[in-house]
């Protein structure tokens, strides 16, 4: 997969394309808008990563060429700059994410791999956190190399809380996606059905666990000694 | 200058009172002298008058002076406890009231005289006219005195004292109070002015109000809010100047967290630790400086459960990521307040970033929603430092707090925030032990019955 980053502080650009490439990108660093444009308009990139304050420009008049192109590329922002406006504005005009300074690299590379997976993008194949691996399309997880029974909704609920690692899933979100408009849905539904997956996860070995945060949502996190 | 009140609204009033008493008194006198003048000229004419009868009956008869003053005129002179003599040629008396033995003054004058005649022992001053008899043929004269204090003065001075002087002080009362009513009306939009400027808060409008003022009033408080304004200019310039510097800081930190993230080396997990430590401290002046610039939007209307539970999401992986926990207690129904959904955020925020420096491993943080309304963030750490729960020395930000790296700038932010919303946070220990921070907001009457 080949990724584009723009960076103008050179040893960030370099720590930054050092980390993706170790994380197995094909990745290509720039330092001005009109080097990445150049690149952009004759490689056909999976991801960009775009700083939006350059010394040449915005990052955002890259963003709105892109897509005023058609392309539809991935594009991950990188912002020092903290009012949500920008933010905002950024995803209005077809960001896809955004990350703020400063960032983790591993966050920066779990976010480029969930933006890869979202459905509809090309790339959407296995899901994998921890020892989980979960292959949406066929509904399959495999748990420390083992294949796992999970029902329908169990399957549905990892598969959320996987696609968003890292961040918490509301419950009413999982209720939403779970559940259809003209399904009773019983007041301790969702908690049952975590309560059924936390456990079949923990006897199957898995080295991440479902963490509930009361009032407020489900977590996939590694468990803590 | 001991004398004079404090205050413009005395000054005014003691100086009406003073311009009063100036204003009686002036008229007062004026009567009075015009009313001497008036009795001086009515007296002379009445001296011309007595003397006119005594001429009359004053006749020289084959040479020989006859002064037969008639009975009548006498009598009146003596009811006026007036004197009268009359004189020959040689200033022998001819005839005198009775008891006068010497003539009052001298009385060769062919022109009418007018004299006084002092105090003396047990007898009071005297005013009168000494004048030559016209149309006799021999020179005669005739001296007539009243006492100076005559009747007619006296009675008349008298009645206008009983009758019109008393009016002088009710008058002179209304006056007063007219004015001091006047002069208070005149200040009022002054002291609204003074309301105003007490009200003022920082992080709040400090602006007076210009409209319906009189123009000298209005030149000071226009002058004062100029001076207002350019006074939140140099302070928005270093609010800019502080987040243009955060946002500055940004890039080298991520820098050297990147690079720190390829070292295998145990001590950088040890900086990286003290990175993070920086890095909120960066985020920190920056919402200082967003909460310092006074353009909250406090008019929207948020759920507090919503912001609550969105700003404990946000911080739920790093939360757990550290081994603490986080829980959010909020009734069914929505909790509705005026503000600004991004400003409400990250005021919870802080606090629960704050919570989670001093909670202990495996701890909870816990965030409840109130329907006072009121967001309360408590946490299972040692407490607040006794200088940091005095809410007047955090205002006037003297506190330096005792725990550990940002606290305070991060409840400066919370409470600059809740003072923008018209709310006010609250710090206290539980006996847990543990700290419990109420960020209260004002209840806008939106709340349905819980």
């Amino acid at each position: 997969m080949r990724v584009l980053i723009l960076e103008d502080n050179s040893r960030l650009r370099a720590l930054t394309a050092g980390a993706l490439r170790a994380a197995g990108f094909a990745t290509d660093a720039f330092e001005t808008l009109a080097d990445a444009r150049a690149a952009a308009e004759t490689t056909a990139y999976d991801c960009i990563v775009l700083d939006l304050g350059l010394p040449d420009g915005d990052g955002m008049d890259l963003l709105e060429a892109l897509r005023r192109r058609g392309s539809s590329t991935l594009v991950l922002l990188l912002t020092a700059r903290d009012d949500k406006a920008s933010v905002v504005q950024g995803l209005n005009r077809g960001a896809d994410d955004y990350l703020r300074k400063p960032f983790d690299v591993d966050e920066l590379i779990a976010r480029i791999r969930a933006l890869l997976r979202r459905p509809g993008t090309a790339f959407q194949t296995v899901l994998a956190e921890g020892n989980i691996a979960l292959d949406p399309s066929e509904r399959r997880a495999v748990v420390d190399g083992t294949a796992i029974d999970f029902s329908r909704r169990e399957v549905g609920a990892l598969e959320m809380l996987m696609r968003s690692s890292g961040r918490v899933v509301q419950k009413s979100a999982l209720e939403e996606a779970l559940y259809g408009y003209d399904e009773e849905v019983s007041v301790n539904a969702i908690e049952v059905l975590v309560h059924r997956l936390r456990k079949k996860l923990s006897g199957a070995g898995a080295n991440r666990e479902i963490v509930t945060l009361r009032g407020i949502g489900y977590l996939l996190a590694e468990p803590r000694a | 200058m001991k004398i004079l009140p404090r205050d413009v609204f005395g000054r005014l009033v003691l100086g009406l009172v003073g311009v009063s008493l100036v204003a009686v008194a002036v008229g007062a006198f004026y009567l009075y002298t015009r009313f001497h003048n008036t009795h001086s000229l009515f007296f002379e004419g009445t001296l011309q008058a007595f003397i006119g009868d005594i001429a009359d009956d004053i006749h020289v008869v084959d040479g020989k002076l006859t002064a037969n003053v008639d009975a009548t005129t006498r009598q009146r002179i003596a009811d006026e406890s007036g004197r009268y003599v009359i004189l020959d040629e040689k200033g022998s008396i001819v005839a005198a009231s009775p008891g006068v033995t010497e003539r009052f003054t001298s009385f060769r004058t062919d022109r009418p005289l007018y004299f006084w005649i002092p105090r003396q022992a047990e007898e009071g001053e005297y005013y009168g006219l000494s004048a030559r008899i016209p149309d006799v043929p021999v020179p005669v004269y005739v001296q007539l005195m009243f006492p100076k204090g005559h009747i007619i003065f006296e009675s008349v001075l008298h009645e206008f004292m009983k009758d019109i002087a008393w009016i002088w002080l009710p008058f002179l009362l209304a006056i007063l109070a007219v004015n001091v009513i006047v002069v208070r009306i005149a200040l009022a939009p002054l002291s609204q002015t003074v309301e105003e400027a007490r009200a003022i808060q920082p992080g709040g409008p400090a602006t007076l109000t210009e409209k319906g003022l009189p123009d000298d009033l209005l030149a000071l408080v226009r002058t004062v809010n100029a001076a207002f304004e350019r006074l939140r200019e140099a302070h928005r310039l270093q609010e800019e100047f502080v987040a243009d510097m955060a946002h500055e800081l940004r890039t080298p930190l991520a820098v050297m967290k990147a690079e720190l993230a390829t070292m295998k080396d145990p001590h950088a997990r040890i900086l990286e630790h003290d990175l993070g430590a920086m890095e909120r401290l960066v985020e920190q002046l920056l919402d200082r400086a967003r909460v310092g610039r006074f353009n909250l939007e406090t008019g929207k209307i948020v759920d507090l459960r919503e912001v609550a539970r969105e700003a404990c999401a946000f911080l739920a992986p790093r939360i757990v990521g550290r081994g603490r926990m986080i829980e959010v207690i909020a009734p069914d129904v929505p909790v509705l307040v005026a503000g600004g959904r991004d400003d409400v955020f990250r005021a919870v925020r802080n606090l629960v970033e704050n919570a989670l420096e001093h909670t202990p491993d495996k701890g909870l943080i816990s965030v409840e929603i109130t329907g006072e309304p009121a967001i309360v963030v408590r946490d299972q750490g040692p407490g607040f430092p006794a200088q940091v729960l005095d809410r007047e020395a955090r205002r006037s930000g003297r506190v330096r707090s005792e725990r550990r790296e940002g606290v305070g700038l991060g409840l400066s932010i919370v409470e600059r925030t809740m003072m923008a919303h018209g709310g006010d946070l609250t710090l206290s220990n539980d006996p847990g032990p543990g700290g419990r921070a109420i960020m209260r907001f004002p209840d806008a009457g939106w709340l349905p019955a819980a």
